[in-house]
């Protein structure tokens, strides 16, 4: 890595620990339930509307039910919109329905804090659906996310009473609508009027066509009688060519949905080129906040761990091991880029950096960004569960995209999405402490709380529900015909783009190989079952583990407790995310990344 | 086509929702029973 990709992951990291403190202490507020009076003031009306109680606390059944009703209902009205928004106001471009099987993707994606987005926003969406459907799911979706790390947390911190406690989680309704109206509200405001101060632009004006300074001649892919691209006898798309002296120039409501698309480690981009586009991240400064955006709740939640189970040891704990899995991300893919292409190498093109180049690869990056910060975003926005892209991952090198590949495939654990990291990384701590007292030949018990044959079978699913979606999702698109016409690159990396694919719809991440068309009645079914099981097939068991520790009695620590906040645990935690999150894609990884490496490099 | 895929969401739904009633009955082992004549082993 150079000085300079270095320098910037330093920057990154300093700034991210110095605003996740106070964010992470105010969740912990939240999460113990204690909000000053003048806000529950504001957030009366709202509950006697609901016509339900804050400190009427739920068990864990009853509070996911009410997350899964409520996540249902928004799933039925992003579709409902994007069917209806060609009679709807706010549609200047007269954008037409969305298909029925992309509309309900489109709504499973975004209800599940997936935004996996088989679609181009600036031809498909009109502002209101982009708006009222799109940016409100953004929200929930974040706070669905963390009302469930809270109930977790809870889970651990509560003083059941044994085999008669009712294993109370907290209140559904009072968590989404605080994390809603007290974090994600201004926190994306701020960050909205930040963002146009930066040139990112927010209207409601029609597109606008300008002349361009030359007239510009590109290739695009040639459309048979059907609408579909025509593919040659050996798969790759028929090219064909044209010019033109204009440019339409997409407009809209973008600053507003950025910030809580970042926030909330949603990710899905207001125009099809997401951050990698001028109008949703015009400078330096941005992207670099951008960056910090997607980790500052997720790493908030670690303190806010600490601070409500009483020991903020343990908090740091998970955070370390976040820490150095991501920092080890980074030092694999930002020299994989900077290390650049052997067949250009060989044709005498300079891949040198210099002060007037980026050198390494810069297919599919931005210029203004070049290969630090287009390789410190992309383990970013996959280490988390955000998806946003600043470059394109499918020409990252063999190597540069198996980094994000396998840190999505991990389980989104490493720092992961708002909620989801947390809740994720506290399930492998507790298989660890598991393994850990096996090897000791003690009941093992994570802050007091024992795991116990129940906790550990509810931990088992919550573990293979993705592996499962994925590696048989896969297997399916690869076999099915209509899989495999997605295909734009056949071959080692046409298996990596459906292989990514799955991946990033079951770990709930969003990103894309673009390669792959998944636009079609296929892909749009197939990503939408992995999206739904990946995100809510998951947080079942979570809630229900909660409510299992929330009854138990909490134990005093003995001399015979394995410590959980020390290098030891760390290492172990570390260990445990790898074998057990990593092993399961070993063969896949092998089929795709592996293989491309190995014919690029021979 | 619309009521096949709300349809298919609906379906999806009742998944998750079966999920929290079935791992509401999920326990552990079943205590072993007690026998008069003590284990064979």
């Amino acid at each position: 890595m150079t000085a300079s990709a270095w320098g910037l992951l330093a920057l990154f990291l300093a700034a991210l620990a110095v605003l996740a403190w106070p964010v992470g202490k105010f969740l912990a507020a939240l999460c113990n339930e204690r909000v000053p009076r003048w806000m529950q003031r504001v957030e009366a009306p709202l509950y006697k509307l609901a016509g339900t109680a804050p400190e009427r606390s739920m068990n864990w059944r009853t509070y996911a039910l009410a997350l899964l009703a409520f996540n249902l209902v928004g799933a039925v009205a992003v579709y409902a919109l994007q069917r209806l928004q060609g009679v709807l106001p706010l549609n200047p471009a007269g954008m037409g329905a969305v298909s029925a099987d992309s509309a309900f993707n489109t709504a499973v994606s975004f209800v599940s804090n997936t935004n996996w987005q088989g679609y181009a926003g600036e031809s498909t969406m009109s502002y209101l659906t982009q708006m009222l459907g799109l940016t409100v799911q953004n929200f929930f979706s974040a706070a669905t996310g963390i009302a469930v790390a809270f109930a977790l947390v809870r889970g651990f911190a509560r003083r059941g009473d044994g085999a008669g406690s009712k294993g109370l989680v907290g209140n559904f309704w009072a968590d989404i609508t605080r994390v809603t109206l007290w974090v994600l509200v201004p926190l994306s405001f701020v960050l909205a009027v930040f963002f146009v101060g930066q040139g990112v632009i927010q209207n409601f004006d029609a597109y606008k066509d300008v002349a361009t300074v030359e007239t510009t001649a590109f290739q695009q892919p040639k459309n048979g009688a059907d609408g579909q691209p025509l593919k040659d006898e050996k798969g790759a798309p028929v090219m064909e060519d044209a010019t033109t002296k204009t440019q339409t120039l997409a407009m809209g409501p973008v600053a507003s949905q950025e910030a809580i698309k970042m926030i909330g480690t949603n990710g899905g981009g207001f125009f099809n080129a997401n951050s990698a586009h001028p109008y949703e991240n015009p400078t330096a400064l941005s992207n670099l906040l951008q960056m910090i955006a997607i980790f500052l709740i997720p790493a908030a939640l670690c303190f806010t761990f600490g601070h409500v189970v009483g020991d903020m040891r343990q908090g740091w704990a998970v955070l370390a091991a976040m820490t150095v899995m991501f920092v080890v991300a980074v030092m694999v893919i930002t020299p994989a880029e900077q290390g650049g292409n052997p067949l250009f190498a060989s044709l005498g093109v300079d891949q040198m950096s210099s002060a007037l180049q980026s050198g390494g690869n810069m297919e599919g990056k931005e210029v203004r960004f070049g290969i630090d910060a287009s390789a410190l975003f992309a383990a970013i926005t996959t280490a988390a569960s955000c998806g946003a892209v600043n470059a394109m991952h499918d020409s990252l090198t063999p190597l540069g995209g198996m980094v994000p590949m396998v840190l999505m495939q991990l389980g989104e654990v490493v720092f992961g999405g708002v909620g989801s990291g947390l809740y994720g990384m506290l399930i492998f701590a507790m298989l660890a402490v598991f393994i850990a007292g096996l090897m000791i030949g003690r009941t093992p018990e994570y802050l007091g709380k024992k795991i116990e044959v129940r906790e550990m079978k509810l931990i088992s699913i919550a573990i293979l529900v993705t592996p499962i979606l994925v590696l048989a999702g896969t297997a399916v698109a690869v076999i099915a015909g209509a899989g495999k016409a997605g295909i734009a690159n056949p071959g080692a990396h046409g298996f990596s783009e459906i292989l990514y694919a799955l991946t990033s719809a079951a770990n709930n991440n969003g990103s894309a190989f673009a390669g792959l068309s998944a636009n079609t009645p296929f892909y749009n079914g197939l990503l939408a079952l992995a999206m739904w099981l990946g995100r809510f097939a998951m947080i079942v068991p979570v809630l229900a583990i909660a409510g299992s520790l929330a009854a138990k009695k909490r134990l005093p620590v003995t001399s015979g407790t394995l410590p959980t906040h020390g290098p030891l645990f760390v290492s172990l935690l570390i260990g445990t995310v790898l074998l057990v999150g990593l092993l399961n894609y070993v063969p896949a990884l092998a089929l795709g990344p592996i293989v491309e490496h190995l014919v690029l490099w021979k | 086509m619309d009521i096949v895929w709300m349809g298919a969401l609906l379906a999806l739904w009742v998944v998750v929702a079966a999920m929290v009633v079935g791992l509401n009955r999920l326990e552990g082992p079943n205590p072993p029973k007690s026998s008069s004549n003590g284990d064979a082993s």
